[in-house]
């Protein structure tokens, strides 16, 4: 059985190559792609789960490809960047990827990032099926979330996140037992992701995003979700 | 040539007002007209013409002459220069009185009218002058050959000379000047204003705010002290903004130069890290299976991919110090615990540090620093490194944080050879090694100053000390968090 199917997305033949040879022994099935055109159009017909994004391509660069990868699909993207400054990193995030690896990599390092983005938090059986507030559903069993009526995508990392926050609601969760609730044991100090994917999501379910009543930060410390008792 | 021909054109018109006086006699005495008022009027009438349409020469001469024919031809005794009656001499200095300050003040108002003319013609010399100077581009150079040119047009002079300072070169437009080179370096220096009404030309000291910046002669018009003024305060100005266009420009150019050996680099550390990710993936793809690989050959296998890392290192280093002289440091500052720092410093440098003994002294209640994480952690991996680079393998690290007024102070000790006095701030600066060590130790010589440059950019300060043989101690300060800062 394949572990996922993987879209190797590089413009450089070597690094395809190279993936390829890493990723097949472990049990994954790659598909290739030169470009963000060719990761669009192979996007559809292969259905990947995991897309391997290089930044730095000519033509449609790195991030418009992943703002379009995102803007038609869900599925999981790890961005491959040379730029490791702070400022790219949140860029990646912010237009959809939902984890990036720094080349060059060691090959053990993106193995356990690929697990960790194809990673869904288990369900649990104590865990309600749907949880209902004022102008928000979410529908645990069916990964699905409706706002005001309207149902809303929610990329598998924004779900999770979530839902795990829902699951431990009016407690604060730290940032190191979120991310490693969310992503793997492996993380702990990525802060920036937290902010990136929480903006995200109270851009989605908040009224107003600006002054969240659901998705509520803890300066210093880590978020909570807000559920109002006497209603 | 043009003063003789102003005496024959003055002569003249003493003639012609003779002349006139000349004729009102004539014509009094043909009509047997003889009340002396009226003679006297029509006279005083014809001097205050002369005077307000010619000079006051002109008119004293009509007066007298207009007296002595009052006196001889109308005032009795007539046909002799005496005057019987007292009362006809009170009329006769009454008229020369009048006739004299009446041409005086004609010519007075005349003299002031010509001067208000004349001041705003310069004025208007002025202004144009000022929007042509202030429009001129270039290099000073340029400029200072266009200025003698522009005078001469402006002010119709016979000849202009510039001397500019900054290219130690005489300009000229017209006429040869009447001054040497080192007559006109002279009135820059002494800074006078040498006036020859004889040769009728003008030099003056030109200087911007106490700065000398060149002399100028003008030749030919007389300009008022206002204008003069005005005429090197310009000069002045133009030839100080071309020379601050000139340097800014020259700024801008080593800028651009900085910037494209930036972009360069960026696109060179891309194409070179391409092929060291190929290596590395397979590299560690290969290191990652268990019982695939002989120890000799996992081992060989571990220096290329250790090898792999460093070389990635380098041209990371590489590409952040061109990037900081490109002036493309840019600061991503965000509230950090300094725990935190030095914790993912140490984790970070750990593959360096390997087994050696780090401690770590952080004083109770450190505020949160606003940094750049990611640049800050460069700076600590580098101190780490070097501290583990330049003591014994078996000699611990020291990590100290401390709370200061503004900001808290990290210290990164090792108990190496230690630095000399002279080397403190020398060690700071790109491509400096010591000579003790610069043959046993690798390195480029970059760590210090990028450190240097990400402290600065953060607005602290960053210094060593050493005691020769003890080990040396590193040192920075950040900025500290005032208020919360939600996360």
């Amino acid at each position: 059985m394949t572990q996922g199917r993987i879209l190797v997305v590089d413009d450089e033949p070597q690094i395809r190559r190279t993936l390829r040879a890493v990723l097949i022994p472990h049990g994954y099935t790659v598909f290739e792609a030169r470009s963000g055109e060719e990761a669009l159009a192979a996007l559809r017909q292969e259905q990947p789960d995991l897309v391997l994004l290089d930044l730095n391509m000519p033509g449609m660069g790195g991030l418009d490809a992943c703002r379009a990868i995102r803007e038609n699909s869900d599925v999981a993207i790890l961005v491959l960047t040379v730029r490791d400054a702070e400022n790219d990193k949140v860029q990646a995030l912010d237009a959809g990827a939902d984890d990036y690896v720094i080349k060059p990599f060691g090959t053990p390092e993106l193995l356990a990032r690929i697990r960790a983005a194809l990673r869904r938090l288990p369900v649990s059986p104590d865990v309600p099926p749907s949880l209902e507030l004022e102008g928000l559903t979410i529908d645990f069993a069916a990964r699905q979330v409706t706002v005001a009526g309207k149902v809303l995508r929610l990329t598998p990392k924004e779900f999770d996140l979530l839902r795990y926050l829902t699951s431990n609601a009016n407690e604060v969760v730290p940032h190191r037992k979120l991310l490693q609730a969310v992503w793997g044991p492996d993380y702990g100090n990525e802060v920036e992701y937290l902010r990136v994917f929480v903006n995200h999501l109270r851009k989605k379910i908040e009224r107003h995003p600006g002054t969240p009543k659901y998705l509520v930060t803890e300066p210093w410390v880590g978020y909570r979700f807000v559920i109002q008792k006497n209603k | 040539m043009d003063r003789s021909g102003q005496m024959t054109r003055r002569s003249i018109r003493i003639l012609l007002a003779l002349a006139g006086v000349a004729f009102i006699a004539a014509f009094f005495r043909a009509a047997s007209l003889t009340n002396p008022t009226t003679i006297a009027l029509s006279f005083l009438l014809l001097v205050l013409g002369v005077a307000a349409w010619w000079s006051l020469a002109e008119a004293i001469a009509a007066s007298f002459a207009a007296a002595l024919c009052l006196n001889y031809f109308f005032l009795p005794p007539v046909g002799t220069f005496n005057i019987a009656d007292p009362e006809n001499w009170v009329a006769f200095f009454a008229f020369l009185a009048v006739s004299i300050v009446a041409s005086q003040l004609s010519e007075r108002a005349r003299r002031k009218a010509r001067e208000a003319i004349e001041r705003q013609e310069e004025t208007e010399r002025l202004y144009t002058l000022s929007r042509r100077i202030l429009m001129l581009a270039g290099s000073p150079a340029q400029v200072a050959g266009e200025v003698p040119r522009l005078i001469q047009q402006v002010f119709g002079a016979a000849g202009v000379v510039l001397y500019h300072r900054e290219t130690d070169r005489v300009l000229h437009a017209g006429q040869e000047g009447p001054l040497s080179k080192d007559q006109l370096k002279e009135i820059l220096l002494q800074g006078n204003v040498v006036e020859d009404r004889e040769q009728k030309f003008i030099a003056l000291p030109v200087g911007l705010g106490g700065k000398p910046i060149g002399s100028l002669v003008i030749q030919g018009p007389t300009l008022s002290d206002g204008a003069r003024q005005a005429v090197t305060n310009l000069i002045a100005l133009a030839l100080e903004s071309a020379h601050s266009r000139e340097v800014a420009s020259r700024a801008e150019t080593v800028r651009q130069s900085e910037e494209f050996k930036a972009t360069l680099l960026d696109a060179l550390a891309h194409e070179l890290k391409t092929p060291l990710t190929s290596a590395k993936a397979a590299v560690s793809a290969m290191l990652s299976e268990p019982g695939l690989l002989s120890t000799s050959h996992r081992e060989l296998l571990t220096i290329v991919d250790e090898e792999t890392q460093r070389l990635n290192l380098l041209i990371t280093e590489v590409l952040q110090m061109a990037r900081i002289e490109a002036g493309k440091l840019r600061l991503n500052p965000q509230a950090c615990a300094v725990n935190v720092l030095l914790r993912d410093a140490i984790e970070g440098a750990s593959r360096i540090l390997e087994n050696r003994k780090v401690e770590i002294h952080l004083a109770p209640d450190l505020s949160p620093v606003l940094v750049d994480s990611d640049l800050v952690g460069t700076v600590l991996r580098h101190l780490l490194e070097n501290a583990a680079k330049y003591s014994p393998p078996v000699a611990s690290i020291a990590i100290a944080a401390k709370q200061e007024r503004d900001g808290v102070c990290i210290s990164v000790t090792d108990r190496g050879s230690g630095l000399k006095e002279d080397e403190l701030s020398r060690v700071f600066e790109k491509y400096y090694r010591s000579p003790a060590t610069r043959d046993t130790v690798p390195g480029l010589g970059m760590g210090l100053a990028i450190a240097r440059n990400i402290i600065l950019a953060h607005g602290g300060r960053i210094w060593a000390e050493s005691s020769p043989g003890q080990g040396s101690r590193f040192s920075f300060t950040l900025p500290s968090v005032r208020q919360a800062v939600n996360v």
